[in-house]
């Protein structure tokens, strides 16, 4: 059992651990972004950089073995710094956004996505709870203004915005509905990249799935929307917001490197969907290139699995023959999705409008 | 080509190369050679038929250069983009064929499919620089100019191939001599008719035996009227622009006339040589086959051949003329009287370090190897050679394939290993069939054989990816794999091919052993500096009078090589920089001229050195060019694995990319410096880690280049979107530069001064290389 040294810090850890989990097993905190316990190291992201000794080079703690009497330094400036550069690096290639422009656009943030879900799915309740968790007062709406994040709203340049004030009146006037266990919204966090402006391809990659046709107008204006009405408002939701928003390693790993999103970008690469799939989404965007979905995918036995396909900077994620995703991965499905650090495979979310996978 | 439903072929491919995994390479290696590129329906039934994985069938093939998923034109036309092709201006020669082709941007093949055009590392004969490779013909000193005549004669060589394969008997038996000539729309818009009517004329004069042939449009419009003679037994002749009163002197000379009178007047009529031929067309330099830079031969005196020893005076597959110089001596003596141990003390005590770029020493390797006990053991020679300014290791390859394989022996026997592959890249083929034959005529006579040790040797050919070059992309490839390298430790001596302990050597390092074990570990010592032993082999290469490949002690200075092997830069020319190392390695700068090449001392100035590659860059060549030149070789060249390299060259190479473009911003220069070094220190692989060093040599010595071209100028005069071209006072109004401006920015204005239309100008630079009398500048571009 070899002992070494992070930071300063003693430990003793099994034969053949590499130094992130001894790491780990100290309390200190790496950014790991394509490592996984029981994948074979990827060695990619070098997100976990850490200096051995007094080496000029950095090396990958996830597949450094500990050898006796290893001098770790996990929290140097200079690694710090590192580590820093790296993301910032994936950040130059990467398309999404974290959180949908309407949050962002709110002056209170609320989450504004989330509550549509919710009274599409008629939980209002729980929609109520998420506009009152932002500091919305249900109570006296006089001066409520959601103008900036209607202003924002993607689907304004399909069409029209989506009715946020109506429905947050709608809301207001049903509160006393029982929230459903969804529990309390997560907390807004203001480290986030964003898409910008997209492009019509983009734009039309959005909409396609959510409900067609302008905003619905309540048949009596003086009593705002029914019930029928305000869900059919609310599914005309694009979902802006990432599906990783809260489970995505790079947005952690970003926000506390606090990495500056656009800086080293020149030309932010396109964003797509892929919906072909019954039980998850591919946006490859989002694809930092760990190679995890591969070896999900090999495990499983799949006929075809996922491939890289390309070198260098154009290396991606492709299925093999460039079958569709579906036949590619049939029962890894879900173990890719769950395996990928960010939402570039992703499960398919049922509130979502038009995500739901029943046929 | 063969169109594919026709899969039995795929079939037999598995049933020759096997079905595993590790098959793969070469499996696609033969499917493309019999189809001309992979097609889908190939690959499927590969899927279907075999253990590997659908996966790794599109991974791998999408992963290497050499393989292609789309059917591409009949010939390859290969622009040399290496370095010394590059600093004379490759670039601006692909833009020549491309114009010449009709491509539209982002096109490779033209619209006939007659040609597809590509870019090739380092064809070897950087001596011709700018050279290009069509089919089998290497064309030299190519200019944007020459281009269209290079297509022009490589057609008319195809085409005459055909007339010979299709039709073999017919010469001999007709025995009779054939004009042919071209009767299409522009021949005979430029004459052609008068010139068949003159033919006609002068073979019924001359009673000659000969047939008058037409022939349809051959493609070279721009020479014609064109005639063609060929006769039995000879290599047919073209000639080019004829004109009627030509043609009485071509046919005397195929037809001299009786007696002393007639030669008398064949002789006063028209002296043919005079006449444009396929033999002499001015600016066009073939090469058919194989050419290649000799050594230079010249000063020899300097020179120490170690691992290129005899090259010049030895057939390469003349096994008995190499044992008769000493040849096998060497291991010989191991099977005698030298066990492992032996042997890797005397490897250790010559100070012999790796010449594929790291320098680590060759002993210590081999004793690590030689300690791990394992079932089965591997030597590989790495012969991978991607540096785009290096060729040695082809050159040792092909021309001393015995001093390699015995070197390889002598490093199978001191580590236990009797298992050995030469891993050589795909666009050496004809090392690949040299080591190949050789080691044929070794197994045939016994050679490599002794009591209770016998090697196996096996050749893996490369696909096209710099980075194999690194020893575990190297065997991840030969394992079938994507070619990415995996972090070391473990490094291949304890853990290697299939997880065995294997042993990777480059090429140059494993042709200086056999010397080193039958002269002694001491002469080779007494060579070189203090911790640089033995002789290395440059690529000299660029602006030197004399280029090729040199073999020197280490410890020359920069300078004794330029001058007394290179013979100096040419007069007039000021030597700027030498960089040295290729990709990995750096520019020194004429003021550090007196550094000795060895290992540490280029470390210590910025360079490295690599595989030996050695460019002299003299005033006109612009240092940001040259650090970009680099950096998006090895930009292209990452793997992708690690996100420094994938990410971060491609950034660094944008940076550079719009300060060579006028379009630098203020702080570049410091994002260069925050870039490169994090890409130097997080790299997973050499590759990256190596990828800056161009960039950083050259901003450290040549701040000042870098800050004038953030001002919008390229001193040097190179880059493109910071010059223009000028017609001085000197114009004499012959309108070659209007007739060949590829842009057609300049107005055709005879016995007049011509005038460069700055807004359709794209710096092509053709107007300079044809203006007979120099009247074409550049200057610096006025920052608009
Ligand atoms: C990107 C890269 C490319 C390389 N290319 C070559 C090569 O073409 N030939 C070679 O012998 N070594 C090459 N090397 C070095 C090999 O990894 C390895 O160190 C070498 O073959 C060991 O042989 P040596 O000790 O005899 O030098 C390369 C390394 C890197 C990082
Ligand atoms: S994948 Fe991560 S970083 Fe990218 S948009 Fe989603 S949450 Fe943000
Ligand atoms: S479409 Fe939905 S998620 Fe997107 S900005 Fe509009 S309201 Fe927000
Ligand atoms: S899709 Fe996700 S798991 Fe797959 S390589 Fe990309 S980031 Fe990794
Ligand atoms: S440094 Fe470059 S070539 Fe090496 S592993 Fe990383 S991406 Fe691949
Ligand atoms: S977690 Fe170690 S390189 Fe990504
Ligand atoms: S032949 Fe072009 S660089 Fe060597
Ligand atoms: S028509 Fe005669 S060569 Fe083209």
């Amino acid at each position: 059992m070899p002992k070494l040294t992070i930071d300063g810090r003693e430990v003793t850890v099994p034969e053949g651990s590499s130094v992130l989990h001894a790491a780990r097993a100290l309390g200190v905190a790496i950014p790991s972004l394509c490592q996984r316990d029981g994948f074979e190291p990827s060695t990619s992201c070098m997100a976990c950089v850490v200096k051995i000794g007094s080496s000029p080079t950095l090396r990958p703690s996830c597949a450094t073995i500990v050898t006796e009497g290893m001098e770790v330094s996990s929290e140097l400036p200079e690694v710090r710094k590192a580590r820093r550069a790296s993301l910032e690096l994936l950040l130059s290639d990467h398309a999404g956004d974290c959180v949908a422009p309407c949050q962002l656009a709110d002056e209170r943030h609320a989450d504004l996505p989330r509550f549509l879900r919710q009274v599409a799915e008629g939980d209002l309740g729980g929609a109520a709870a998420t506009l009152t968790t932002a500091g919305i007062d249900l109570d006296d709406l006089d001066g409520l203004q959601v103008h900036r994040a209607e202003k924002a709203c993607r689907r304004g340049r399909n069409d029209e915005a989506v009715a946020l004030d109506r429905l947050i009146r709608y809301v207001a006037a049903h509160r006393d509905h029982p929230a459903d266990a969804a529990g309390a919204p997560p907390e807004y966090r203001a480290w986030s990249v964003r898409l910008g402006r997209m492009t019509e391809a983009e734009q039309a990659a959005l909409l396609a799935g959510a409900r067609p046709g302008a905003a619905v107008p309540p048949a009596d204006a003086a009593r705002g929307y029914t019930p029928d009405e305000a869900r059919a408002e609310a599914l005309r939701c694009l979902h802006c917001d990432c599906h990783a928003a809260h489970s995505c390693k790079l947005r952690d790993a970003c926000e506390e490197y606090d990495v500056p999103t656009a800086r080293l970008r020149s030309q932010r690469p396109a964003w797509a969907i892929d919906r072909s799939h019954p039980d998850i989404l591919h946006e490859p965007g989002k694809c930092i290139r760990c190679g995890l979905c591969l070896q999900a995918a090999e495990r499983a036995g799949e006929r075809f699995g996922i491939t890289f396909a390309g070198r260098g900077f154009d290396m991606s994620v492709q299925t093999p023959f460039g079958v569709p995703l579906a036949q590619a991965v049939a029962a890894a499905a879900a173990d890719c999705a769950d395996v990928c650090p960010t939402a570039a495979l992703s499960r398919r979310d049922a509130n979502r409008s038009g995500e739901s996978n029943a046929p | 080509m063969i169109a594919p439903p026709d899969l039995e072929a795929v079939d037999r491919i598995v049933a020759d190369l096997g079905s595993t995994p590790s098959a793969l390479i070469p499996i696609l290696h033969a499917i493309q050679e019999h189809y001309g590129y992979l097609p889908a329906a190939a690959l499927r039934r590969l899927h279907e038929t075999t253990a590997i994985t659908a996966a790794a069938i599109t991974g791998v093939s999408t992963f290497y250069d050499h393989f292609e998923l789309e059917p591409s034109g009949q010939h390859r036309i290969s622009v040399c983009h290496g370095t010394a092709c590059h600093v004379k201006g490759a670039e601006l020669i692909t833009d020549a064929f491309g114009r010449q082709l009709q491509l539209a941007p982002g096109q490779h093949t033209d619209d006939r499919g007659l040609f597809t055009l590509g870019k090739v590392a380092c064809l070897g004969c950087c001596t011709l620089a700018p050279a290009v490779r069509i089919g089998d013909a290497t064309y030299g000193n190519v200019s944007a100019d020459t281009v269209e005549r290079v297509v022009g004669h490589f057609l008319s060589r195809e085409r005459r191939k055909e007339v010979r394969a299709a039709d073999p008997g017919t010469a001999a038996r007709r025995a009779q001599v054939e004009f042919r000539i071209g009767l299409d729309s522009c021949c005979v818009a430029a004459g052609t008719a008068d010139v068949h009517r003159a033919l006609q004329d002068e073979l019924r004069r001359a009673r000659a035996d000969a047939v008058i042939k037409q022939v349809g449009c051959v493609g070279m419009c721009h020479q014609v009227p064109m005639l063609e003679v060929v006769e039995p037994g000879r290599e047919p002749r073209l000639y080019a622009k004829v004109s009627a009163q030509d043609v009485r002197g071509i046919v005397r000379h195929h037809f001299p006339p009786a007696g002393v009178l007639g030669r008398l007047r064949s002789f006063l009529s028209r002296n043919i040589d005079d006449l444009l031929t396929d033999e002499n067309w001015p600016g066009v330099e073939r090469h058919v086959l194989e050419v290649r830079d000799r050594p230079v031969a010249d000063f020899l005196g300097r020179q120490r051949r170690i691992a290129t020893e005899h090259s010049t005076e030895l057939d390469p597959l003349d096994v008995d003329g190499y044992r008769a110089r000493g040849g096998f001596a060497a291991l010989r003596a191991c099977f005698d009287e030298l066990p492992p141990e032996a042997v890797i003390d005397i490897i250790d005590r010559s100070g012999l370090r790796g010449r594929g770029g790291g320098g680590y020493p060759t002993g210590t390797k081999w004793r690590i190897v030689h300690g791990v006990a394992a079932a089965r053991k591997f030597v590989i020679c790495n012969g991978d050679e991607g540096d785009p300014g290096a060729f040695m290791d082809r050159m040792i390859l092909e021309s001393v394939p015995f001093r390699v394989i015995e070197g390889l022996a002598i490093a199978a026997w001191a580590t236990g290993a009797r298992d050995g592959i030469f891993y050589i890249r795909a666009e050496y083929p004809h090392a690949v069939e040299r080591i190949r034959a050789a080691i044929a005529i070794c197994e045939e006579r016994g050679l490599l054989r002794h009591e209770g040790f016998e090697l196996r040797l096996e050749v893996a050919r490369g696909a096209g990816a710099f980075v194999c070059g690194e020893e575990t992309a190297l065997i991840a490839s030969l394992e079938g794999r994507r070619g990415m390298p995996r972090l070391r430790p473990p490094y291949p001596a304890m853990s290697g091919l299939h997880g065995m302990p294997t042993l990777v050597n480059n090429t140059e390092t494993l042709a200086m052993v056999p010397w080193i074990v039958r002269n002694g570990a001491e002469a080779f010592a007494a060579l070189g500096t203090a911790r640089s032993k033995g002789t290395k082999v440059f690529a000299l290469a660029g602006k030197v009078a004399r280029g090729g490949l040199v073999e020197v002690p280490m410890g020359m200075t920069i300078r004794e090589i330029i001058d007394e092997l290179g013979g100096g830069v040419a007069a007039g020319r000021t030597l700027k920089a030498v960089q040295i190392g290729g990709p990995s390695g750096g520019c020194v700068p004429a003021s550090l001229a007196d550094t000795p090449v060895d290992y540490e001392s280029l470390l210590e100035v910025g360079a490295m050195m690599g595989s030996g590659g050695f460019v002299v860059l003299d005033d006109t060549d612009c240092m940001v060019d040259v650090a970009r030149y680099f950096l998006h070789f090895t930009q292209t060249q990452s793997c992708g694995r690690c996100t420094p390299c994938r990410l971060g060259t491609r950034r660094l190479l944008e940076v550079l990319d719009r300060i060579r473009s006028g379009a630098g911003r203020a702080g570049d220069l410091e994002l260069i410096e925050e870039l490169a070094p994090h890409i130097r220190t997080n790299s997973l692989c050499g590759l990256g880690k190596s990828a800056p060093n161009p960039v950083l040599s050259t901003i450290r010595y040549f701040r000042d280049e870098y800050e004038a071209h953030l001002e919008g100028r390229c001193p040097a005069g190179r880059c493109q979107a910071l010059i223009s071209h000028v017609v001085t006072d000197a114009c004499i109004g012959c309108t070659l530069c209007a007739q060949h401006c590829s842009t057609e920015a300049i107005p055709m204005n005879p016995y007049r001064k011509h005038e460069i239309d700055q807004a359709r100008c794209n710096g092509c630079g053709v107007c300079k290389v044809v203006c007979p009398v120099d009247a074409v500048e550049v200057r610096a571009r006025c920052p608009s």
